[in-house]
């Protein structure tokens, strides 16, 4: 169902926790009916709005990469204080099989969360790939290994777990076993690796793409990749899908809607 | 099957159907706007360009009701020459393409406009009616409530173009017909209207903020339909161009009201998000089931039909 009425719906904080250096866990006084992979957008008031994938619908909470202007401006926020919700917006995870592996990379493990407890809770057999550059970034990995689902960390550094990409750790996985369903989110360039492994061993996925986003209801086309809309068509895509997407792993738009290179210059 | 015909010549631009985005809706992307006109619109009207890359304003810069819609985006945009290959994916697929235009100063809106010319776009569309403008910008609605200004501003841009020029008009002016006049006077081939009302304001009462970013916003959707359907009512009168008729039309029967008020074409805009980026298709179909039912198999015969009573 699409969402008419778009307008923030602003709620106090009731939780603030600095999970690491980089990452925080917000709280708010709400709930919100979503599919995982879903997202909403987040209102400081009279400051920004930016979109955020939910870690659990209820009460609603967000584990937020504290990496810029907005996002250093919510770690200063306390319980008590207010924000705006709106959402839940675009298409999510659907969940399919009984054998699926979810791979986060870095914040994107947040955005895979609520599907990792939503599959767990169904019954189905988990494996996690949790990937970060180094174990100080390292966060809801206790959570994660509450659901029951079986994780494996990697850092690129090695400071925890399996020292390599994702996509490493992946190879060895699929070698061993086969998935019905392979769900991911993370860094473009992660999950650009990931869809070559993915595609020679003829696995089907979905993956939760990211690009700047500014209506969240598909009006404005900033966040267009080949016509099709983040927002509102994604941000989950499967593979076919993604095969039709020329621009991922190449261009994506910036706030003026100019088309800029997707992947760090030295991939 | 029906033998209606919904084509348009639009002062020479050929249409298939009277739909045509509205410019400020989508209108970034070239595959997005192929999309559009996949999904049924006659044409389409890209979002306001001018020569530099703009950012806009902060979020939040839309916000929806049940019963209208607000923005304030402040004119983002990549600029002329990011934009002339999305113009390419659209006139390679044959699709019309109105490129809107604003600038600093006339000479530059002239520039621009020929610019897109160049490009192959079908028209340009002088856009003297956005109301979200930063402090002290001289474009938009400051030149739009003015006929002096509409009247030079629309020269300037006329003798840099050999193209159709469609002037857009605000409806927030005392007098909307004496502005048409003017635009027309100075030489627009078609006169389109209208541009957002208000401007508006929304306060969240939680924290007793102004929501947009810019405070105040134009207003669209549902709500503004009579009113901008009375705009083309007496614009009708008071002009012989042809007219793009726009403002809240959301349903098939809002399309013919519009053209039942003298509107050669109709934009579509705000319905996207209301309906859907499939609207277009949608108020094609409804009103060709309605012509079939009701024995008509052109546009001529309905345009302009409420002003004969």
């Amino acid at each position: 169902m699409k969402n008419i009425v778009a307008v923030p719906n602003t709620v106090k904080i009731t939780d603030i926790t600095h999970v690491n250096s980089r990452m925080t866990t917000i709280e708010l006084d709400a709930r919100i009916e979503m599919d995982p992979g879903q997202f909403i957008m987040l209102w400081i008031p009279r400051v920004d709005e930016k979109p955020f994938s939910v870690v659990a619908p209820d009460p609603l909470t967000l584990s937020v990469a504290c990496i810029g202007p907005f996002t250093n401006k919510l770690k200063e926020m306390k319980a008590g204080d207010k924000l705006g919700w709106r959402g839940p917006y675009g298409k999510g995870f659907r969940i399919i099989g009984k054998k699926v592996l979810i791979v986060g990379g870095g914040c994107g493990l947040a955005s895979v969360y609520h599907l990792i407890t939503a599959c767990t809770k169904q019954g189905l057999a988990v494996d996690v790939v949790a990937a970060f550059k180094t174990a100080e970034e390292a966060f809801l990995l206790e959570e994660i290994k509450a659901t029951g689902a079986n994780v494996n960390v990697c850092t690129d550094d090695g400071t925890e777990g399996f020292k390599g990409y994702a996509t490493d750790k992946v190879k060895e996985l699929i070698a061993d076993k086969t998935y019905d369903q392979v769900y991911s989110c993370g860094p473009e360039i992660m999950m650009s690796l990931l869809r070559d492994v993915l595609d020679r061993a003829k696995l089907p996925y979905q993956f939760s793409l990211e690009r700047y986003m500014k209506c969240g209801i598909g009006i404005c086309d900033k966040c267009s990749i080949n016509g099709q809309l983040v927002c509102q068509d994604g941000p989950v895509f499967n593979q076919d899908q993604i095969k039709q997407l020329t621009e991922f792993g190449k261009f994506k738009r910036i706030g003026t809607g100019e088309k800029v290179p997707s992947l760090p210059e030295a991939c | 099957m029906s033998k209606i015909d919904l084509s348009v010549n639009l002062g020479g631009i050929k249409l298939r159907n009277p739909t045509l985005l509205a410019s400020g809706i989508l209108g970034v992307s070239g595959e997005t706007m192929k999309r559009v006109y996949e999904s049924g619109a006659g044409g389409i009207t890209l979002k306001s360009i001018t020569n530099a890359p703009r950012t806009g304003h902060p979020n939040p810069i839309m916000l929806s009701t049940e019963h209208y819609f607000m923005n304030a985006v402040g004119l983002s945009g990549q600029g002329i020459e990011g934009v002339q290959d999305e113009v390419k994916i659209l006139k390679d697929a044959g699709i019309p393409v109105i490129a809107s235009v604003f600038a600093a100063s006339f000479e530059e809106c002239g520039e621009i406009a020929a610019q897109f010319e160049s490009y192959g776009v079908d028209a340009i569309e002088l856009n003297v009616s956005c109301p979200n403008l930063a402090p002290g910008e001289q474009i938009g609605v400051t030149i739009g409530t003015s006929c002096e200004l509409t009247e030079a501003n629309t020269r300037a841009v006329k003798k840099a173009i050999s193209i159709p020029l469609i002037v857009k008009l605000s409806p927030n002016v005392t007098d909307i017909v004496s502005i048409a006049k003017a635009a027309v006077e100075a030489g627009a081939d078609i006169i389109s209207a209208v541009n957002t009302f208000g401007p508006g304001l929304k306060i969240d009462i939680e924290t007793g903020k102004p929501i947009l970013s810019n405070k105040l916003g134009g207003v669209s959707g549902p709500g503004i339909f009579p009113l901008a359907l009375a705009c083309i009512w007496k614009i009708r009168q008071a002009v012989e161009v042809p007219i793009i008729g726009m403002g809240g039309i959301t349903t098939y029967e809002d399309a013919l009201e519009m053209i039942m008020a003298g509107a050669d074409a109709i934009a579509i805009g705000t319905a996207v998000h209301y309906e859907g980026m499939d609207v277009f298709g949608k108020i094609v179909q409804g009103v060709t089931g309605w012509m079939e039912q009701h024995g008509f198999s052109s546009l001529e015969q309905i345009r302009g039909v409420a002003h004969k009573c």
